[in-house]
């Protein structure tokens, strides 16, 4: 399948009192048709800014976007047939609900009975029927969320830009707006591009997530594949919550020295670190299980209760690593535990380039 | 008990107090309106004296205003001058609110070169009094024979709009981008997505700017007389006043009910105009309160 929405090699620097921030370096990113794509990063590293470009409203200053395959750089935004849902959601305070999602449609001065039809379809389908008479300032979070997306829909767009449109809501509406939004998509088969920097948000919606870190995308790829092999030590840093534990290490023969102990080589690997090299190595925290007859050993400097489960900040030696551990742990602060360690889950990195081995050396081994 | 008392007391005190002021202040505003207003009605040309007598008159006349609706005066007449008047304003108002709208649009979202340096030196512009570049203004717009209502408006509208761009701008600023840029990705062009939707959610500097715009220009007497005296059939409503109620000549004694009369008629259109913007701006701002940044 060709791409649907294409950015390449797109730079952008912004300029403010004479102090100069490169935002974007190269990214480059290939959408296809009807995915979901959710471009995850921390703040501030130009999520928005790609949104912007993608519409229009911002140029790049290197770089081409390619909509629907065809280049639209020197395109307004009005030509570019995309849809956008901003993060406050932007509904005109002045227009009542109706006029608010047709306002779309008004300006491309479609005929009145037209409107009428297509805002009450769209209104039915986000349950929004009802408020139509209604302010903005009336409107519950949850509620102006999804006049915004009616608004982004009505006219049809199929490339819908959202930019954190969950991020004003409470936890409880939001769970049940991001249950909609899956739905919805489902539905109609649009291509959606969503930014946010919650990682919930991101793993649960996306088909497909974009990791942007230092100006360009550092992974990209089914949500859980990119959780489960990291392309490089920071995405494994960045990705889950509690994140992936990265200790250094050295190989040796078959097996790797972590903090003077001793760990297993993960199957995956085995062919591809040689005796002696130095390493990263990438174990999640639901990976590992304090137990009695555990490889590591260190003590417990930090306990968070969750709930569900807590997690352990374990000290072994120099190097701090977080565990979970399921049920409500009753350990004390500075006890002594030993951890064991799932082996074959465990992701190697490069010493210096801090990339993903298998990805690097390029030998995959089923 | 006592304690309570005593709270009571300053309570009364204070409130007392309050009062006091908020009344002295209220007749000091409100008694010149009412004296203007008692002169217009008086036959005599003179002013009204402070007696009780004279200020709850037994009799209203309206001699004053039927002779100023009236009378005409070398070709020109109160009426026409008024509506010259009132063109002049609207259309300076109009273009004032244009242009310092588009002014405080640009300095709020626009990348341009020396923003920061032009936004100062239109604060500094505003602080000079427009009545010193009467001379200068005379003099220039001789040479480009612009001594005529063109010029008047092109000589009232920047004192106006650079005042109102500025706070056009602050609150442009104030008005999250994401409106417009919305607006434009839906098919508006950036000018037109400023005209609707911008404009619409400035509607307080919008309503100010008119009102500073058009008060200026219908109040204003020095510019409009050095501009337009040969011309008596394109005076505006300041000049024609003066001139109808004899204030230029020194040897015999004024109309003072002429002129009150006059200031009368010309006080309805501003009081509507005030009226009118102060219900749009309060408007403006209970919509602005519903906005979730």
């Amino acid at each position: 399948m060709t791409s649907y929405v294409k950015l390449e090699d797109i730079w952008k620097t912004f300029e403010e009192k004479k102090k100069k921030t490169e935002v974007l370096k190269g990214l480059n990113l290939d959408i296809e048709k009807g995915e979901f794509v959710v471009v995850l990063g921390p703040s501030g590293e130009g999520k928005t800014t790609i949104l912007r470009i993608i519409s229009g409203l911002l140029r790049q200053d290197k770089g081409h976007v390619y909509l629907r395959g065809k280049i639209v750089d020197d395109l307004p935004p009005k030509d570019r047939n995309v849809a956008m849902v901003p993060q406050n959601y932007a509904l005109y305070p002045f227009m009542s609900v109706y006029d608010n999602i047709a306002f779309p449609l008004k300006v491309q001065h479609t005929p009145k009975e037209e409107i009428r039809k297509k805002v009450l379809e769209v209104a039915k389908m986000l349950r929004i029927d009802n408020l139509l008479d209604r302010k903005p300032m009336q409107l519950s979070g949850g509620q102006m969320q999804r006049v915004a997306i009616a608004r982004a829909l009505v006219k049809g767009a199929d490339i819908i830009l959202m930019d954190e449109p969950l991020s004003n809501l409470d936890a409880q509406v939001r769970v049940m707006a991001r249950e909609e939004l899956k739905e919805l998509h489902r539905e109609l088969g649009t291509t959606i591009i969503y930014v946010t920097h919650d990682q919930t948000e991101a793993l649960s919606l996306a088909t497909k997530v974009a990791v942007l870190h230092d100006g360009v995308i550092q992974a990209y790829g089914d949500p859980m594949e990119v959780y489960k092999r990291p392309t490089n030590a920071w995405v494994g840093s960045f990705l889950g919550n509690p994140p992936m534990n990265i200790i250094k290490g050295v190989v040796d023969s078959d097996s790797i020295i972590v903090e003077n102990y001793r760990l297993g080589i993960p199957k995956d690997y085995k062919d591809l670190v040689k005796s002696g090299e130095k390493v990263l190595v990438g174990i999640r925290p639901e990976d590992m299980e304090i137990d009695n007859n555990g490889v590591l050993e260190g003590t417990v400097q930090m306990v968070e209760d969750l709930g569900a489960y807590s997690i352990l900040h374990i000290k072994i030696n120099e190097s701090m690593i977080r565990v979970l551990e399921k049920s409500i742990s009753r350990r004390e602060r500075g006890e002594k535990v030993r951890i064991s360690v799932d082996v074959d889950k465990m992701v190697l990195f490069d010493a210096s380039t801090e990339k993903n081995l298998l990805l690097e050396r390029g030998v995959k081994k089923n | 008990m006592i304690q309570v008392k005593k709270h009571k007391i300053f309570k009364i005190l204070r409130l007392g107090i309050s009062y006091i002021v908020l009344i002295i202040m209220a007749i000091a505003s409100i008694f010149p309106l009412y004296y203007v207003f008692m002169t217009s009605f008086s036959n005599a040309p003179n002013l009204i004296s402070l007696a009780i007598s004279d200020l709850f008159p037994k009799h209203l006349y309206f001699t004053a205003y039927k002779e100023l609706l009236t009378t005409n005066l070398y070709g020109g007449s109160f009426p026409l001058w008024l509506r010259n008047s009132l063109i002049l304003a609207g259309s300076t108002a109009v273009i004032s609110v244009l242009l310092a709208l588009i002014t405080g649009y640009a300095l709020s979202r626009l990348d341009i070169p020396a923003k920061k340096t032009l936004a100062t030196f239109i604060y500094i512009v505003t602080f000079f009094p427009y009545t010193a570049t009467a001379v200068p203004l005379y003099l220039l717009f001789a040479k480009f024979h612009l001594l005529n209502y063109i010029g008047l408006i092109l000589a009232y509208t920047p004192g106006t709009s650079i005042f109102a761009a500025f706070i056009a701008k602050l609150s442009i600023d104030s008005i999250p981008a994401s409106y417009e840029e919305i607006a434009m990705i839906d098919g508006l062009s950036r000018f037109q997505a400023f005209l609707r939707i911008i404009m619409r959610l400035a509607l307080p500097v919008v309503a100010l700017t008119a009102i500073l715009g058009f008060s200026g220009a219908y109040l204003d007497f020095a510019l409009a007389y050095s501009f337009l005296l040969p011309n008596i059939r394109a005076w505006t409503a300041t000049i024609g006043l003066y001139y109808m109620a004899g204030l230029i000549n020194p040897a015999s004694a004024p109309a003072y009910n002429l002129f009150a009369a006059g200031a009368v008629i010309m006080g309805i259109p501003l009081m509507a105009l005030f009226i009118v913007s102060q219900k749009m701006m309060t408007r403006a701002y209970s919509n602005l309160a519903g906005v979730k940044q």
